[in-house]
């Protein structure tokens, strides 16, 4: 059972884990960043990301830490493309990206 | 391709920023940090121009995915660091996840193309569908 202070730091990497998606999705909308304020507001965002995941830091480890950023951004950034920009959700892609995720979980816990 | 390139190099410079995010939490942090910033900014901007045409969940996972084996690699060369079999097991499975998730995505591009195919071709063979009754 995670205690308190876990718990917390794992509410730090889910909002780093947001900030970093909501960056993704600004830096699709900004049109390969010819919109300035919308790239200026990617780097915000991503220096927050930083920022959380560093408060995160001091009460879990980094590799569990990265895994769960990896693992969120990834799941997330998936439905968001779906919902927002239409994307495909073939099989088969389904089937690839739930591989790379469960690698990805796996290389970064044993880092 | 273009949009393929671009990627690569947003994950080239997205690795090395890592880099000197180690060095950052060395001996000289000032310096660490103020490159990791830089090189992080350009990596973003090599993303946005990714995803101009690349979905952003391949983009994402591939980012993620060979970020991860690159520098699974890099450790392996410049610093000695071993591949445990389960090491070589997960990474086998990460390109395998790669290549299935780039599959998909071709195969359904493939079935919207045919798709708009046989709709064109149902137009041409009904054109008074809309127009005559």
């Amino acid at each position: 059972m995670p205690d308190h202070l876990q718990l917390i730091a794992i509410f730090w990497v889910i909002a780093a884990s947001s900030c970093d998606i909501i960056g993704n999705v600004l830096t699709k909308l900004s049109n390969g960043f010819t919109k300035k304020r919308l790239a200026a507001m990617v780097m915000v965002v991503q220096i927050a990301a930083f920022v959380f995941l560093s408060f995160a830091l001091e009460n879990i480890d980094l590799s569990v830490a990265y895994a769960l950023w990896g693992a969120l951004g990834i799941i997330v950034t998936s439905i968001v493309g779906r919902v927002m920009f239409g994307e495909s959700l073939h099989p088969i892609k389904v089937l690839g990206i739930a591989i790379t995720l469960i690698a990805i979980l796996f290389l970064k816990l044993s880092m | 391709m273009y949009y393929w390139f671009m990627l690569f190099l947003a994950i080239i410079t997205e690795v090395a920023s890592t880099s000197f995010m180690k060095m950052a939490s060395g001996n000289s942090p000032v310096i660490g940090y103020t490159l990791m910033a830089i090189l992080i900014s350009i990596s973003y901007f090599f993303l946005s121009q990714a995803v101009r045409k690349i979905p952003l969940a391949i983009a994402y996972t591939m980012w993620e995915g060979l970020g991860l084996l690159l520098i699974s690699l890099m450790s392996w060369y410049f610093f000695g660091e071993a591949f445990s079999t389960n090491k070589l097991i997960a990474m086998a499975l990460l390109m395998t996840g790669m290549v299935l998730m780039n599959l998909g995505e071709k195969l359904s591009e493939k079935q919207a193309l045919e798709n708009e195919q046989q709709q064109m071709s149902d137009k041409e063979l009904r054109p008074c569908q809309t127009t005559c009754n």
